[in-house]
């Protein structure tokens, strides 16, 4: 049974998390971290570590923790800038969080609207804005970045080649 | 350092080299160091790092960082650090709790494990899977008898 909130200890990190706007999804698990719950991949702790054993860096990406950094990684899975973290028909968004110029978290766009994180090693919750991890801890949000939802992403290409036959 | 000389045995192992291993049968932890090529005597170090004094770094440790994401900022913390000079006083004792907190709870100790053990068992394709990662280092420590 998962606990309606997060711990109070844990809650002392994030002063901007209340009972009334995050709720929790799972269990705490140390398989995959925040950047990888964006990502939708549970199998494995992103982070450019200082030693590639530690986490998954795309290889082709410098391992320094740098938010161009981050933005390539992210590319590396089809997502690009944009300017807005609204809600936007056909994409999933992502809205990566940095403290004194070093990324610290990234959080994921639901359906819904709503967002959601994995803290670290602990629980992944669902909060209702990204303001609720606007803290001491996370930093604020820098970037946000978006790609076309799967099903999307699959019209777009079945249009692209169509669009080639048609001219060819 | 102390040390007690409590069997004699033959290892595959050459003159001067030393292996971290753990008696079977024995209360005894240390490091295996042969005198010559077929000869070992195990040099048992006491425990000199107590387990309540590795559960409060750890529990510190586990509680100020588990909202982390980044290896290298879990392994700067304080507790992590000072665990580790406690591991250079005595090796064997906290690589034992070490991995038997990893068991138990989880959490990024791996850069400390290569230091502790000077090796590492992950398997190239295991990096970054931090569960398969655990497997491996659990696999490594059972097949030692260094844990249960």
């Amino acid at each position: 049974l998962l606990p309606r909130a997060l711990s109070s200890d844990l809650l002392l990190y994030h002063e901007n998390l209340t009972p009334e706007n995050h709720h929790v999804t799972s269990l705490d698990t140390d398989e995959y971290n925040c950047i990888a719950w964006a990502l939708d991949d549970q199998d494995n702790w992103w982070w450019p570590s200082d030693d590639p054993e530690d986490a998954f860096w795309p290889n082709d990406v410098p391992r320094v923790p740098t938010v161009d950094a981050f933005l390539q990684a992210f590319a590396t899975k089809g997502y690009e800038l944009c300017q807005s973290s609204e809600r936007e028909a056909g994409y999933e968004k992502i809205a990566l969080f940095v403290l004194g110029g070093i990324p610290q978290h990234a959080a994921r766009q639901l359906d819904n609207g709503q967002w959601t994180s994995k803290l670290g090693r602990y629980e992944d919750i669902e909060h209702t804005d990204l303001e609720a991890l606007t803290d001491r801890t996370y930093g604020s949000v820098e970037l946000i970045l978006r790609r076309p939802r799967a099903g999307e992403a699959a019209r777009q290409q079945r249009r692209r080649a169509r669009q080639t036959g048609n001219r060819a | 350092m102390p040390t007690e000389t409590i069997l004699n045995a033959t290892a595959n192992a050459e003159a001067g080299s030393s292996v971290l291993v753990r008696a079977r049968n024995s209360p005894y932890v240390g490091v295996l160091v042969t005198d010559a090529a077929t000869t070992v005597t195990i040099k048992a170090p006491r425990t000199i790092v107590s387990r309540g004094e590795f559960q409060a770094l750890a529990d510190w440790w586990h509680e100020a960082t588990g909202h982390l994401s980044d290896p290298d900022q879990i392994a700067r913390h304080a507790a992590y650090q000072r665990i580790l000079e406690l591991g250079r006083k005595d090796r064997a004792t906290v690589l034992r709790y070490v991995l038997e907190d990893l068991r138990d709870r989880g959490g990024h100790w791996y850069a400390a494990l290569r230091t502790l053990a000077d090796q590492s068992p992950v398997a190239p394709e295991h990096r970054g899977k931090t569960r398969l990662m655990k497997q491996d280092w659990l696999r490594w420590a059972r097949q030692r008898d260094i844990i249960a």
